[in-house]
C-alpha cells in the first residue's frame, strides 16, 4: 500500500474503491454475458460505453468542463482501428470503398497493435486541439467542443478517401469473447482510478472547486486541462475502437448525437465526479435502457408483455436524466467511489 | 536589496482606476500591514501584486526579479503566495488533498514531506481534520488550512487579504499567533485587513490607505495614540 501512495502524489489509494468496481463489473459481465449470445453482445457494447464514460470522467467529471467533442475522438478511434483491421480485400473491392487511398487500403494490422494506435491517435488529436479549445471556460467550451464534434462527422461523413463516407464500413474483425473487452474495460479503469487519485487528478478537481484559486497555487490551469484532455481524447479513442470490434462494422452515425448524448447521460446520472459513478451510470442507462428496448420490440419479460411505443426507450433516458439532475444533481452515487455500505449504529 | 518592492504602481479594472501611485517595500522577516476603510484598493493591491490584475504603469520587484506580466502560478514560484479573501479553500476537495496542492507552487520538491509535517506542527488542527472534507471545517480551522496550504508552497513572503473575517476574537487570536511563528520563521507577511486595531499592533509597519493611496506609515508605537490613528484612518476632517 504505501508503495503504491509513494508513486508520484498518490495519495487517496483506497483498494475498496478500486476493487469494489472491478469485482462488479467482473461479476456483472460474466453472470450476463455467458447466459446467451445476444447478451453477450449486450455486454460486450456496454462494456465500450463504459469505456466512453470513463473518458468523460477523466475530463468532465474531473474539471468540470463540459465537452461534446469526445465523440469525435471515439468516432476517430473507431476508423482508425477499423480501416487498420479490415481485411485488404474487402478495402479493396467494397462498393463503399472505391475512393479510399490506396495507401489505407493495402495496410492490416493485427487487433491489438490497432486498438493502441486507435488509442494514441485519439489522445495525440485531443492533445492538439486541446491546445485551442483548453482556453476557453463554460458555454464557451461546450460550444466549441460541439463543433469539433461537427468537424469530426462531416469530415468522415463525406469523405470517401478516409473511409466509407455515409455508408458502412464492412470486414472490421469481431471480438470472439467476452474477455479481450473486459479485459481493456478493467485497464481502463484501473489507470482512470490511478489518474484521478494522482497529483493531475487532484490539480483538475481544485481548479473544478475554483478556477480562481487554482492559480495562486502555482496551478497552470489550462497545462493540466490539456493532460486530462489528451489522456481522456486517447480512452475515448479506444472506446470508440472497441465499439466497431464489437458491432463488426463503422458507421460515422454511430458515434454522432446519439453517442454523445448517450454517454454523457450516463456520466450525470451515475455521478461525474467518481469511477463508481461512471460504472453505475452506465449499469443503468444500460439495463433500463435494454428492459426498454425489448417492450419496444414487443417482447415477454418474465412473462409479462408490455408493448411500447417506439422511440419510449430514449425519451425514458432523457426523463430519467432531468428526473436525475432535479433529483440530486451530483449524480447516483454523488460522486463518491465505491464504499461498503455502514450498517453500524452511529453512537451519541 | 528589499524582499517586496511596490514602486509608483497604477492599477484598476478596466477604465475604472483603483490604485494611483502605491509605493511600499517589504523587508526579509518581516511584516506589515494595510488598512483602510472598504474600498479603498486594499485587495486590487493584493491582486496587481500577485499578478491576477495587469497595472496600467509603476513596477513590482520580488528580491530584484520584476514580476510585472507574470501569471499569478508563475509569482507562486518566485516565492510569493497569496491567502485569498474568503479563503477559498477547495471545500469539495480533503484536507490533506488541500494541503498537497500548495505543493504545486514549491520548487524544492524533494522536501514535501518535510514541508507537510511542519505546517502541520504548526497548525495541529489539521491533523485530526486530516481526511474530512475541508468545506466541512469551521471557518477558523478553513482559514488555519488556507494559511497553511499557501505555506508549503514554501513562500518567501505570504499576502493574506482579510484573514480575520468571519473568525470570532478567539479565532483571529489563535491565527495571528501562529502568523507570529511563521514571521519568526523567516518569511515576510503582508496582511491586509478593515480592522485596523488588529494590524497596527501586529505588524513592523502599518500603510493606511484612502482613496487608492497610501496615506500615512504607522509604527506600533504610533498606534497607540488613539487621536492619530484615527485621524490617519479616516482623514483628519474626522
Amino acid at each position: 500500500m504505501e508503495k503504491i501512495k509513494n508513486i508520484s502524489g498518490i495519495t487517496r489509494f483506497s483498494f475498496i474503491e478500486l476493487f469494489g468496481p472491478i469485482l462488479i463489473i467482473t461479476a456483472a459481465s460474466c453472470l450476463i454475458g455467458f447466459s446467451s449470445a445476444s447478451l453477450m453482445l449486450t455486454v460486450q457494447f456496454a462494456l465500450c460505453y463504459f469505456v466512453m464514460v470513463l473518458a468523460l470522467q477523466v475530463f468532465v467529471g474531473n474539471s468540470g468542463v463540459l465537452s461534446f467533442g469526445h465523440g469525435a475522438f471515439a468516432m476517430l478511434g473507431a476508423f482508425v482501428s477499423g480501416l487498420l483491421t479490415a481485411p485488404v480485400r474487402i478495402k479493396n473491392n467494397a462498393l463503399s470503398m472505391t475512393d479510399l487511398l490506396q495507401s489505407i487500403a493495402d495496410i492490416q494490422v493485427n487487433l491489438y497493435l490497432s486498438l493502441l494506435i486507435a488509442a494514441i491517435v485519439g489522445g495525440v488529436v485531443a492533445g492538439i486541439t486541446g491546445v485551442f479549445l483548453m482556453r476557453l471556460n463554460g458555454l464557451a467550451a461546450g460550444i466549441a467542443t460541439f463543433a469539433l464534434l461537427g468537424v469530426a462527422y462531416n469530415f468522415f461523413f463525406n469523405n470517401t478517401k478516409f473511409g466509407p463516407g455515409s455508408q458502412a464500413l464492412p470486414g472490421v474483425p469481431k471480438f470472439q469473447n467476452l474477455f479481450i473487452p473486459l479485459l481493456l474495460a478493467l485497464v481502463a479503469l484501473v489507470l482512470v482510478y490511478l489518474l484521478n487519485v494522482s497529483s493531475i487528478g487532484r490539480t483538475l478537481r481544485a481548479t473544478r472547486e475554483d478556477n480562481l484559486a487554482a492559480p495562486a497555487l502555482g496551478i497552470n490551469i489550462i497545462r493540466v486541462r490539456r493532460i486530462a484532455f489528451a489522456l481522456s481524447g486517447a480512452l475515448a479513442g479506444l472506446a470508440g475502437a472497441m465499439y466497431s470490434h464489437v458491432a463488426g462494422t463503422v458507421q460515422v452515425q454511430d458515434y454522432y448525437l446519439g453517442f454523445t448524448f448517450l454517454t454523457l447521460s450516463m456520466l450525470v446520472i451515475g455521478g461525474s465526479g467518481s469511477i463508481w459513478g461512471a460504472l453505475v451510470g452506465t449499469l443503468l442507462v444500460i439495463s433500463v435502457g435494454q428492459v426498454l428496448l425489448m417492450m419496444e420490440q414487443g417482447k415477454a419479460i418474465f412473462g409479462l408483455s408490455i408493448d411500447l411505443p417506439n422511440g419510449a426507450r430514449a425519451i425514458f433516458i432523457a426523463a430519467t436524466l432531468v428526473v436525475a439532475l432535479l433529483w440530486r444533481s451530483s449524480g447516483v452515487t454523488n460522486g463518491k467511489e465505491f464504499a461498503f455500505p455502514n450498517f453500524k449504529k452511529k453512537s451519541n | 536589496m528589499s524582499l517586496l518592492e511596490v514602486k509608483d504602481l497604477y492599477s484598476g479594472y478596466g477604465k475604472v482606476e483603483v490604485l494611483f501611485g502605491v509605493s511600499f517595500k517589504i523587508e526579509p522577516g518581516k511584516s506589515l500591514g494595510i488598512v483602510g476603510p472598504n474600498g479603498v484598493g486594499k485587495s486590487t493591491l493584493l491582486k496587481t501584486i500577485v499578478g491576477e490584475i495587469s497595472p496600467k504603469s509603476g513596477s513590482i520587484s520580488l528580491n530584484g526579479i520584476d514580476v510585472l506580466g507574470k501569471g499569478p502560478e508563475d509569482i507562486v514560484r518566485l516565492g510569493l503566495c497569496l491567502v485569498p479573501e474568503g479563503r477559498q479553500i477547495f471545500g469539495g476537495l480533503s484536507v490533506t488533498e488541500n494541503l498537497q496542492l500548495g505543493l504545486t507552487g514549491r520548487k524544492d520538491k524533494s522536501t514535501s514531506k518535510k514541508a507537510l509535517d511542519k505546517v502541520k506542527e504548526i497548525f495541529p488542527v489539521l491533523t485530526s481534520h486530516a481526511k474530512h472534507q475541508a468545506g466541512m471545517l469551521s471557518g477558523g480551522q478553513q482559514q488555519q488550512l488556507a494559511i497553511a496550504r499557501a505555506l508549503i508552497a514554501d513562500p518567501k513572503i505570504l499576502l493574506l487579504d482579510e484573514p480575520s473575517l468571519g473568525l470570532s476574537p478567539t479565532v483571529i487570536k489563535d491565527v495571528f499567533d501562529q502568523l507570529k511563528s511563521i514571521i519568526s520563521n523567516g518569511t515576510s507577511v503582508v496582511i491586509v485587513e478593515q480592522r485596523a486595531h488588529l494590524v497596527t499592533s501586529f505588524a513592523d509597519e502599518t500603510l493606511i490607505m484612502r482613496n487608492g493611496k497610501i496615506q500615512a506609515r504607522i509604527t506600533p508605537e504610533d498606534a497607540k495614540d488613539e487621536l492619530k490613528l484615527k485621524h490617519a484612518y479616516f482623514g483628519s476632517d474626522n
